[in-house]
């Protein structure tokens, strides 16, 4: 019979927990030790003792608003942009920009994952294991006049809005989605080389000392 | 002379191989320069394409080419060598920009990047691919890069002072004797005219 009770107890408790897991986590180790702890407590306690079970419910409800509130949203992000595109024509046949963005949040927490969006789509941002808090977006064009010269504007959505955005289904809920933050990709553009080569000069100028040189010539002959 | 057993199995396996391509998504990887020329102390700019074929989502995907650049030769300048996305939709189509610069000139063989992946978020069995590879290529020096594409302006300018003495000399002699010439024709007109 106390058997019975302690399994059936143990499943109402972890299932609420189990549900609050999949919201956050990565504080998952932590919430799941505590869950595991509190469970545990009460399947040895409150077996018979239908007050301090209750009590332990309540316990565990606010362990989970508080997880919940503390959070892994970031708040008021910083952005850091070190953009770079291929500045050569000639050394280059396509054009190809990457941005190194390093996100910094005022409560310390990083993001996750990010996701950027680039001419209409919208593709994760990749993050490197040596480096925590640095993402990076890559953009390549077949042509050279694909990658437009100056300063784009690149959305950044985190894992909630970018949720959202994917539920959105009409254009007007799409645009109403309020992104994590916008960044800019600078691309000068790209040079094909000087507009006039040095030969030039080097011809105008021996042309106009051979042309002095000829006039002076003809003077003293005519 | 097939039976009918024979032909219905066969039928089964072909619908069943075709079935398990459905559902399965395959990451394909494209490793391309977009340089014309390599050349040493230039960047030379790497562009990795992901691309997820399929239906399903890939997660935890790694790329991994640090072998294929050893700091030795190559300095990194933009980007990195082992990327991670944490997922990756069904149809979209990645791309991942590295800038580097060779330090040194010659042969040299880049080879296939790793690529790994989990074809699903609980089953953490790794799925291993590499991408296409760029191959043998050939990392010209600075000078010879130069020698077709600079401006050569301080070559002309080399030039000019080197061939000025061949024209300035012989210039400053017509000069000297035009100014002498015509100081003379002054003076016989100015003495002429006294008369």
């Amino acid at each position: 019979m106390l058997k019975k009770i302690k399994i059936s107890h143990l499943k109402q408790v972890i299932s609420p927990s189990i549900v609050h897991i999949h919201v956050d986590q990565s504080l998952n180790a932590k919430l799941l030790s505590i869950y595991i702890y509190t469970s545990a407590v009460v399947s040895l306690i409150g077996g018979s003792d239908r007050h301090l079970y209750k009590m332990f419910r309540v316990v565990l409800a606010a362990l989970t608003i508080i997880a919940l509130v503390n959070g892994e949203t970031c708040e008021s992000p910083e952005f850091k942009v070190v953009s770079h595109s291929t500045r050569d024509a000639r050394l280059t046949a396509e054009s190809a920009a990457q941005l190194e963005i390093t996100v910094k949040c005022k409560n310390g927490k990083q993001p996750g994952t990010l996701y950027a969006d680039i001419n209409g789509q919208v593709i994760p941002c990749a993050q490197t294991p040596t480096a925590p808090g640095k993402y990076f977006i890559g953009v390549a064009a077949n042509t050279h006049k694909e990658l437009a010269s100056g300063r784009t504007k690149i959305k950044l959505y985190d894992d909630d809005s970018y949720s959202a955005l994917r539920k959105a289904r009409t254009e007007d809920a799409t645009k109403a989605v309020k992104p994590f933050g916008q960044v800019e990709l600078n691309h000068p553009g790209v040079s094909y080389g000087p507009w006039l080569p040095s030969e030039f000069f080097a011809v105008c100028t021996f042309g106009l000392v051979w042309w002095a040189a000829y006039r002076e010539r003809s003077k003293i002959l005519g | 002379m097939f039976s009918k057993t024979a032909l219905i199995l066969l039928a089964f396996i072909s619908v069943a191989y075709s079935q398990t391509d459905d559902e399965e998504s395959f990451l394909f990887v494209t490793k391309q320069t977009v340089n014309r020329f390599i050349v040493q102390g230039k960047e030379l700019t790497i562009k990795y394409g992901l691309y997820n074929s399929g239906p399903t989502t890939v997660f935890n995907v790694n790329l991994n080419d640090v072998h294929s650049y050893p700091s030795k030769y190559y300095e990194l300048l933009v980007g990195t060598l082992n990327p991670k996305w944490e997922r990756i939709n069904a149809g979209t189509n990645l791309t991942h920009v590295v800038v580097l610069k060779p330090k040194e000139s010659g042969i040299s063989n880049s080879s296939h990047a790793i690529v790994t992946y989990q074809k699903s978020e609980k089953n953490t069995e790794v799925q291993r691919t590499y991408s296409s590879e760029i191959g043998d290529v050939y990392i010209m020096t600075g000078r010879e890069y130069d020698r077709r594409f600079s401006s050569h302006v301080i070559d002309w300018i080399l030039f000019t002072a080197m061939a000025s003495p061949c024209i300035v000399f012989p210039f400053f002699l017509w000069f000297n004797s035009k100014r002498k010439y015509e100081l003379l024709a002054s003076k016989d007109k100015t003495t002429k005219k006294a008369q």
